[in-house]
């Protein structure tokens, strides 16, 4: 579609100040019944739920060990290599095994693409939802301790 | 070796995804350069780039890529040549202006001569496969202190992209205009031969965070069309939603960006506004909102969430309000009308440089990608796309604000129409099609895939969208491996970025910022 000559119209001083009191008196008798915001309001407890934060290992319900078992899928998938595992897995099935000696996590490298929570078959990590903690950081390593911490 | 008399025309020749590959020797360049303008009306010159293929073959190391396009049937022509190091190849500035910029920044990376000359460099040679590090050392500059020039620094408060001008004025009015650049490249090319596939979609909207929903559609469209994998159609519509609200973003914020020069404070806030109200709905989808990473191979990250489609009709419906009331009072102002008549573009000299998008169509001429490539659902959604008359500053502002109801249009004809299914088909070649949500189908093959990546095949490929600026192409080249040879980034930026010194007619540098505001040249694109 061409666009209409009605835009390209030019007008002088006289006419300008005439548009400015049509607008103006259209204008404020329109706002005077109206009590509500113009704008819709996005509720705020949608936006905390769905936020990618820094990561977070889980502890099982029962007796509070990792439910992590050690499988180094994670590692393999991260584009940044940020994560380091140590652990035996030498069983055949995915699902069961024992827990870690020692996982790591650079947090500066960490880009939260969320891909290690998508290939664990535990779901033992996962991102949560507060991103608050980057400014506290001491040390760039994380370890199991600091992971599972609850803040 | 093919000579010019062969070719009779476009209906003969052979394509492979639209593209058909030619090639020739050092001397017949130029006169089939001429032949294939004029007798075959390729008026339009894509990119220029160079392969590396040190480790596979001995000679004929280099190979030389020439994309042509033809505007009226969509089809594409790859002219190669293959040699060693020459020595001086006759550039095609003569033909086509905008060649220049590719064939400088060649002479850069990969130390191949051309006819011109260029000052030395330190990193000269950066791309070849062999190129090892040095010592760098920091060097100072003279400062000139002329009285007649005035630099723009992107540290100057009245600067807003990251560009380096040099105007020369005498009495206020300028001369002559210098561009230079530097200050953005990060060297994305070279570090994403290290990357597998699955890595370069998490890494794809890092390359303009303005812009991250297009370059994530892009990303993974090229794999599956040289993979030859199936989407469902319920990604499809979801990936046309997340493109028609970053075009609605992008949009925003060039008017928002013509508000501020010309010191409308009010309304280049509300703009602004409008603009964090989308990226909130962005951020309700998918977790982020600037390195978003929700497309994959194959289909789609991420699920609409419940009470997502309501909230979108309902914002929709009121920035719609809120600009045609906006529209409607700034255009009542007489300065609006008289200062924005500057900058013109005339039509001849917008087909020379190769530009697209809203800039082109204000030119006068009316071509849309979306209308002519027919991807996903756009064949059986109608919309109109608006064309202006001349090429000022106001008919970039008017095709704009008229683009913008057109989106909104399409959006809500999509989510009426919404279709049901899986997000990801049943045939990727990656993890997501052996895993549902509690339990894995195959374990051996799930840590197979993961261990060793998918192979790219070795073959090239050429792919291309419509942005909210124009033309944004994806270049890949495999050799059978599960890492790229060579990964190259077209974007229209480049174009209007060679056309901005030759605007200047007699105006002030006041007018020179505010023709730059209404192109919207991001500089991350040009330089990567």
């Amino acid at each position: 579609m061409i666009l209409s000559s009605k835009n390209y119209k030019q007008h002088g001083l006289l006419k300008g100040i005439l548009y400015y009191i049509k607008y103006l008196v259209l204008n404020t008798i329109s706002k005077l019944g109206r009590r509500k915001n113009k704008y819709v309001q996005l509720p705020s407890s949608f936006l905390i739920k769905n936020h990618r934060g820094y990561p977070v290992l889980k502890l099982l319900e029962e007796d509070e060990k990792l439910k992590c078992v050690g499988c180094g899928l994670c590692e393999k998938v991260c584009p940044t290599e940020c994560i380091s595992l140590e652990g035996n897995h030498k069983n055949s099935s995915l699902t069961v095994g024992e827990a870690p000696k020692s996982f790591n996590i650079e947090l500066l490298k960490c880009t939260r693409c969320n891909l290690c929570s998508e290939v664990c078959p535990v779901e033992a990590i996962e991102l949560s939802g507060s991103y608050d903690f980057y400014s506290d950081v001491d040390k760039d390593v994380w370890t199991i301790d600091k992971l599972t911490q609850k803040n | 070796m093919i000579t010019s008399r062969d070719l009779t025309s476009l209906n003969d020749l052979e394509y492979d995804n639209d593209v058909h590959y030619l090639k020739t020797s050092c001397e017949e360049v130029f006169e089939l350069m001429l032949y294939l303008k004029e007798h075959l009306s390729m008026t339009k010159l894509v990119d220029i780039f160079v392969i590396d293929r040190l480790k596979l073959q001995k000679d004929n190391r280099f190979c030389l890529n020439y994309l042509l396009k033809n505007l009226e049937f969509n089809k594409y022509i790859c002219v190669q040549l293959e040699f060693d190091t020459p020595n001086k190849i006759e550039s095609i500035s003569f033909i086509w202006p905008n060649a220049f910029f590719w064939e400088s920044e060649i002479l850069n990376h990969y130390n191949i001569q051309f006819n011109f000359e260029l000052p030395p460099n330190e990193f000269s040679g950066l791309m070849r496969k062999d190129f090892y590090k040095s010592k760098v050392e920091l060097q100072t500059q003279d400062l000139n202190e002329s009285n007649s020039t005035l630099k723009l620094k992107p540290s100057h408060y009245l600067q807003q992209n990251e560009l380096e001008l040099e105007l020369s004025l005498q009495d206020d009015v300028i001369q002559e205009c210098k561009i230079n650049t530097g200050f953005q490249f990060r060297g994305i090319e070279k570090s994403c031969e290290n990357l597998t596939s699955e890595h370069l979609m998490t890494f794809s909207d890092k390359w303009n965070p303005n812009k991250s929903l297009f370059f994530n559609v892009l990303c993974s469209d090229t794999f599956e069309r040289m993979l030859s994998i199936q989407v469902t159609e319920r990604a499809m519509a979801i990936r046309m939603i997340m493109m028609e609200l970053n075009r609605i973003m992008e949009h925003c914020y060039t008017i928002a960006m013509i508000c501020y020069e010309m010191k409308f404070s009010k309304y280049y806030s509300e703009m602004m506004i409008y603009l964090e109200k989308i990226r909130g709905l962005v951020r309700f989808y998918c977790g982020e909102d600037i390195s978003t990473s929700f497309s994959c191979i194959g289909g789609v990250r991420y699920e609409i969430p419940q009470g997502w489609a309501s909230t979108c009709i309902n914002l929709l419906d009121s920035i719609e309000q809120g600009i045609i009331d906006f529209n409607k009072v700034i255009q009542s102002s007489s300065i609006w009308n008289e200062i924005l008549l500057v900058g013109k573009i005339s039509s001849l000299q917008a087909l020379e440089y190769g530009i697209s998008g809203p800039s082109l169509r204000a030119s006068g001429i009316n071509y849309d990608l979306r209308k002519k490539s027919l991807k996903y659902f756009y064949k059986d959604v109608d919309f109109e796309t608006p064309v202006g008359q001349e090429g000022f500053v106001l008919d970039r502002y008017l095709v704009r604000i008229e683009e913008i109801f057109q989106s909104i249009k399409i959006i809500m004809q999509v989510l009426d129409n919404l279709p049901s299914g899986k997000i990801i088909s049943s045939d990727s070649l990656s993890f997501r099609s052996f895993k549902d949500k509690d339990n894995i189908f195959n374990e051996q093959k799930y840590i197979d895939v993961i261990t060793k990546e998918i192979n790219i095949p070795n073959s090239q490929i050429y792919n291309s969208l419509e942005s909210s600026e124009g033309e944004i192409g994806l270049h890949i080249v495999g050799d059978g491996g599960n890492k790229p040879l060579r990964f190259k980034l077209y974007s229209s930026a480049t174009n209007t970025f060679s056309l901005y010194p030759k605007v200047m007619d007699g105006l002030d540098y006041q007018d020179a910022l505010l023709i730059l505001a209404s192109l919207n040249i991001n500089m991350k694109e040009v330089e990567r």
